[in-house]
């Protein structure tokens, strides 16, 4: 033995020797756990935004959108210097447009999948989940994974390769990003790292580039650090979500933490009328119950109509819709589901079966939740490896560290509002097939469980089974 | 019992700390003894030096973190004890892996030249620079003279993958300690 060797390690730091000592038999297992998507729709309230402090170190912070302002005439000298900014705004809209339009096809299978495993129910509970949110925190594995585990995302995607898959998500997230102070659709991602993890430093980069993503590091499962998880997701759901966000409890197994966010928050393009509102019988799953009906009166609108289904589509201020799809008599919320000819309406994929109609509406007030573990709807899809301990690869992140993927929660609330009272009206809806509706007044009253899907430029940020408003 | 308590037993010369040492840094001493003399007699009587070095030198020291403290006064009296039993010719554990250390460090920084205090604070330097992860995987095979297999399973890993893992970091310090001007000829 070296004698010179072994006593020089005499002067290693005795707070180094004090941790190697400590990190014995710290970590048995390496798991993520992919959690909480935490959406919400707040419709006519404006939610204070609330200072951004996170007690936790930064690795790398998300980037912020990079779509181009649309250039203000009053910010410019030279008139021609304006119209060529101009110009290059309107080219990017048009690349964000066509690549989001794209990429909504591609992933048109798993919006129509997705939505049936997780949102088909015999039991009478709501249940809701964010297409694109699910969409863009599983698109953040494959910059972790390598080999079947990121291939299977990618295939679920439909995108050829990782580059393709980081220009679509930029196209997708930067369509659906919009925060004017007063309509906000923000979608925000973290990625929470266990402290003293060797992970890879390029792949946190191209996290926090092509996915938006903030990457932090603590000890996970400490009280600080579920403290600060908290108050990440408190910061971006608009301080909503404060009984989801307290509760946040990561085992001390954890080295890896996903969360990603969407807050939504948008008015109706034409409001609804406080006065008109009534108190009604929704037939619930479980027995009839009263609620408060929003009502317009021979509104104008499409009516929509499919094999087993009807809808109508409510027109939000900052350019996203609220579609209502009532299944026909005879057909429940699961066969609107498996058919999936919906998704087809929503995407607005070639549908003609609409009609321009007075429509008298009304549509219960709800303010509804769930949480749902999408993983076992996700190995269905065929993203199996990520969740298998031995055939998860995640070594774009740690190297030859085994990990593996536990969870994959997602917490979804989406809330309607509008005050007042008045009476409601029931509807006869057409039968099977797909004629058209029969009169040019028609009554369409979500008395009885119902989707909807709340969409902006075709992509579906919620889409949910209301079974009690 | 926490730090705090045991260094306050310290100071008040209270005997009940041997027990309180004993319990809380029993078993890792003994196997940082064991690992560098390999027999367990002579392993046990480095360990109870080691609480009569702790009781001598607290006060007046401090230490803090006490773990580290009282870590490397153990392993300095094993180390010390082995010399003195053997001249250093005793298989043991730890000639491993020292062996193992002693092959990625370039010729020049083991030279009579080099003291001893300038070759550690280097090395102590370069761990300064790799994560606790892997920090903590150099210490427990360098430092503490613990088996790979051991080492692997605390830490979650593949036998492999450690060993892989700890190559991976002894070239970074022999890469670490030449720009440092340990240079090979």
């Amino acid at each position: 033995m070296n004698e010179k060797v072994a006593k020089a390690l005499s002067y290693v730091d005795e707070k180094y020797v004090t941790d190697a000592a400590k990190r014995k038999k710290k970590k048995t297992k390496y798991w993520i756990s992919a959690a909480a998507a935490v959406l919400i729709l707040a419709l006519l309230f404006n939610m204070p935004s609330l200072p951004m402090t996170i007690s936790a170190k930064a690795v790398s912070l998300a980037s912020e959108s990079r779509q181009m302002q649309l250039p203000d005439r009053d910010d410019y000298e030279d008139e021609n210097a304006w119209q060529a900014d101009i110009d290059k705004w309107r080219a990017e809209q048009k690349f964000l447009s066509d690549t989001t339009g794209e990429t909504v096809d591609a992933l048109a299978p798993f919006f129509t999948n997705g939505s049936a495993q997780f949102l088909s129910t015999q039991g009478s509970e709501n249940r809701l989940w964010s297409p694109v949110n699910a969409y863009i925190g599983l698109s953040m594995m494959t910059e972790l994974t390598d080999g079947a585990s990121r291939q299977q995302i990618l295939d679920l995607f439909g995108a050829r390769d990782i580059d393709a898959l980081r220009r679509q998500v930029g196209a997708v997230w930067e369509s659906s990003y919009n925060d004017n102070g007063h309509e906000i659709s923000a979608l925000a991602n973290s990625l929470w790292l266990e402290e003293g993890l060797n992970y890879n430093r390029d792949a946190m980069d191209n996290l926090a580039y092509y996915h938006y993503a903030s990457v932090y590091k603590g000890d996970l499962g400490s009280q600080k650090i579920n403290k600060a998880i908290g108050a990440w997701l408190n910061n971006n759901t608009g301080g909503l979500l404060k009984n989801e966000s307290k509760n946040i409890n990561l085992s001390p197994e954890n080295i890896l933490a996903l969360y990603s966010t969407i807050y939504f928050q948008a008015k109706w393009q034409d409001q609804f009328k406080a006065a008109n509102n009534t108190e009604g019988v929704f037939h619930a799953p479980d027995g009839d119950i009263t609620v408060t009906f929003m009502n317009k009166k021979l509104a104008q609108m499409n009516y929509y109509y499919g094999d087993k289904f009807s809808a109508v589509a409510l027109w939000l201020k900052n350019g996203s819709t609220m579609w209502f799809i009532l299944p026909d008599e005879g057909y429940t919320t699961a066969d609107v589901l498996a058919d999936g000819q919906y998704m087809q309406m929503v995407l607005q994929q070639d549908w003609e079966n609409e009609k321009w109609m007075k429509v008298n509406l009304s549509v219960p007030k709800f303010d509804v939740n769930s949480t749902l573990n999408l993983k076992d709807g996700f190995r269905k899809m065929g993203v199996t490896d990520v969740f298998e301990q031995g055939t998860a690869n995640f070594s774009e992140i740690t190297g030859d560290v085994p990990i593996f993927l536990t969870e994959a929660n997602q917490s979804v609330r989406v809330q309607i509002d509008e005050e007042g009272v008045k009476a409601a009206t029931y509807i006869e809806f057409p039968g099977a097939g797909s004629p058209a509706p029969p009169e040019e007044i028609i009554d369409f009253v979500l008395d009885r469980p119902f989707l909807f899907a709340i969409t902006t430029e075709s992509v579906p940020l919620f889409v949910g089974c209301v079974n009690q408003p | 019992m926490d730090d705090q308590k045991i260094i306050k037993l310290l100071w008040q010369r209270a005997e009940s700390v041997f027990e309180a040492l004993a319990k809380k840094f029993g078993n890792r001493l003994m196997s940082i003894a064991m690992n560098i003399l390999g027999v367990r007699q002579d392993a046990e009587e480095s360990v109870n030096d080691t609480y009569l070095a702790i009781w001598n030198t607290v006060p007046p020291k401090n230490p803090d973190p006490l773990a580290g403290y009282v870590y490397a006064t153990g392993r300095n009296i094993s180390l010390d004890r082995l010399k003195y039993i053997t001249a250093g010719k005793r298989d043991c554990r730890y000639d491993l892996s020292i062996d193992e250390l002693e092959n990625c460090i370039p010729a020049p920084a083991l030279e009579e030249t080099v003291e001893v205090k300038e070759l550690g604070l280097a090395i102590n330097r370069f761990l300064a620079t790799v994560s606790a992860d892997n920090r903590a995987l150099f210490l427990r095979r360098y430092w503490f003279g613990d088996p790979v297999q051991e080492i692997a399973r605390d830490l979650g890993l593949q036998e492999n993958a450690a060993s892989v893992r700890l190559g991976r970091i002894r070239r970074q310090l022999r890469e670490h300690l030449i720009k440092e001007g340990y240079v090979d000829e």
